[in-house]
């Protein structure tokens, strides 16, 4: 059943009566602003999610033959892996109809094991002020014809408080990466804590410069 | 008498809304206790509302192909929410009018007030359980999670606001204010709404990430504008007392940028004006701010940002919308999109 209004909304539409280009063209500061205030929310769910994640089931084991490509790739952002933690919860209690059963269902195992399948990049050990780290990273390009191009740029990391690690912070190595078709490649992330910075748990995007949607969410926890 | 501009949005606002009112009365009980519980959960919703979330929902669920009936529980549920979080944050603002009238704590009392805003919590978990026999498990399930996505932003955005008034913050910046409202208002205002709403319709959350900028951007030219009109605005059109929430402390985008533009000795009467235990009569605190306001353009500069947001939305929907079908839920989408653009009530 559809809605039947007896007034159609829209009719008349206002875009008839507006110079809607006036609106559009370029993009003002507070726009920008607020699209890296949305990116960097949703990195921070990713963050939240990831533990979640890890606290309550193996995601590889739920999601069984489809584990590799997913956990291959890089989650856009934090509902994404949201929606991997609760495709998974899903999976792990499909023979059960009910919502009740569902979660009652759903059973703690062991976290993934190996740092290659996060999709949340970190280093090891909490970074100290002045200190630097290097993080690996492993790409797989799943196109079998084409040859993969990556250059990475991050940007600035953010606290949940809202203090900065700037991007400039971030390095790559190699700078530029090529991936043959269906190969693999490894790249190195460099992070280093400016000797001034404050103590506190760090995250935002490291993104490819022209592959949409190749990204990962970096967090840093820079100690006293 | 000349018609309203806003007419057609506000005829689709108006359908969408009695669909959605009739459906939440059949989830009132109609048990006791009434006087002091259940004949109140319909008070705010009754006092006419512009319902923008289930607006929201509706329209982006029929624009996408989706069913009515699939999509009404869900459009029931928030609205019960927000009314829920009107009738507290009425009482943690301390305000005095809601939609022209008393708001409830001022009628009632502060405890019944929570507790009617606990009930119509609760109350909305419902016809969110109810999707199970329409949409199934898994889909009745996505649905909770956005919910609880939205609901836990909301009361973090809220947290944030209520801890700068509580510390008196001054340091502030743009920012600052859009993290919060991002939080507080825009995701349970815009961005979920819509999501749900794509959500119901494909049956697919794989693709519901190209709402969030819409939603972001619209949702904090609303804010912004509410702010703006909570200064500037027609009481009677606006609902709420003028200037109320300068006298709350309310660390709007306009204060943000007054105290970024004024001078040191303003800034430390500004610190004065806005603490908590302040001894200033409310007509003086908001004569006085406001009169700084206006010299340092803080409210046009706030107005500019609102109508950028929106202009930046509508630049979202024509990206978005572009492949689908017209229908008069894609063109309500629309009208709203431009009323948040022109919007001065």
């Amino acid at each position: 059943m559809s809605t039947n209004h007896s007034t159609k909304p829209g009719s008349d539409t206002f875009m008839g009566r507006m110079d809607a280009g006036r609106f559009v063209a370029g993009a003002s500061s507070i726009v920008s602003r607020a699209v890296d205030i949305l990116e960097e929310n949703l990195a921070e769910g990713i963050v939240v999610a990831k533990r979640l994640e890890r606290k309550v089931i193996d995601v590889e084991q739920a999601r069984g033959t489809d584990d590799q490509a997913v956990m291959n790739r890089f989650r856009k952002d934090a509902h994404e892996a949201l929606d991997i933690f609760f495709d998974a919860l899903s999976t792990a209690t499909h023979s059960l109809n009910t919502l009740v059963e569902r979660v009652a269902e759903a059973q703690p195992s062991p976290p993934p094991t190996t740092a290659a399948k996060a999709p949340v990049l970190s280093p090891e050990t909490p970074l100290a002020a002045g200190e630097k780290t290097e993080i690996p990273l492993r790409l797989e390009n799943d196109n079998r014809e084409r040859e993969m191009v990556v250059e990475f740029r991050s940007a600035d990391l953010t606290t949940p408080e809202g203090t900065a690690l700037r991007g400039r912070n971030i390095r790559f190595s190699p700078k530029k990466l090529r991936i043959p078709p269906g190969g693999r490649g490894e790249m190195t992330v460099l992070v280093t804590a400016p000797k001034r910075a404050a103590a506190g748990r760090y995250s935002g995007f490291i993104e490819d410069k022209s592959i949409a949607g190749l990204r990962a969410t970096l967090v840093v926890d820079i100690s006293t | 008498m000349t018609a309203s501009p806003y007419t057609t949005l506000q005829q689709g606002l108006a359908t969408y809304q009695a669909l959605t009112a009739e459906r939440l009365h059949a989830y009132i009980p109609r048990t006791e206790p009434r006087r002091f519980l259940y004949d109140l959960v319909n008070d705010y919703p009754q006092r006419g509302g512009k319902g923008f979330r289930p607006g929201l929902c509706i329209a982006t669920c029929q624009a996408l192909g989706g069913h009515l009936e699939r999509v009404l529980n869900s459009a029931v549920a928030l609205e019960l929410f927000h009314n829920a979080f009107l009738v507290h944050d009425d009482i943690e603002d301390e305000s005095l009018l809601r939609r022209g009238r008393p708001t409830m704590h001022q009628s009632y009392g502060t405890g019944i007030a929570i507790n009617v805003g606990d009930a119509m919590n609760v109350l909305s978990i419902r016809p969110l359980m109810d999707n199970l026999q329409t949409l199934g498990p898994n889909l009745t399930w996505r649905i909770f999670t956005q919910i609880e996505h939205m609901v836990r932003q909301t009361v973090e955005g809220q947290a944030l606001e209520l801890g700068w008034r509580r510390e008196n913050s001054l340091d502030l910046t743009e920012r600052d204010y859009l993290n919060m409202i991002l939080k507080k208002t825009c995701w349970y205002t815009c961005i979920h709404p819509m999501r749900i709403g794509a959500l119901i319709a494909t049956g697919d959350d794989t693709d519901l990430e190209r709402f969030n900028r819409l939603g972001y951007y619209l949702g904090a030219s609303f804010q912004i504008q509410d702010d703006l009109l909570n200064l500037v605005g027609d009481v009677e059109r606006y609902g709420k007392e003028i200037g109320g929430d300068l006298v709350e402390g309310k660390r709007t985008l306009m204060l943000i940028y007054l105290l970024r533009d004024c001078s040191a000795a303003e800034r430390k009467r500004l610190e004065t004006l806005l603490h908590p235990d302040r001894h200033v009569a409310d007509a003086e605190l908001i004569h006085e701010i406001m009169g700084l306001m206006h010299k340092y353009g803080s409210i046009p500069e706030a107005q500019r940002a609102a109508r950028q947001l929106a202009g930046a939305a509508l630049n979202e929907f024509t990206r978005l919308f572009a492949g689908v079908a017209a229908s008069p839920h894609r063109d309500f989408l629309q009208d709203f999109v431009l009323y948040m653009i022109q919007r001065n009530h």
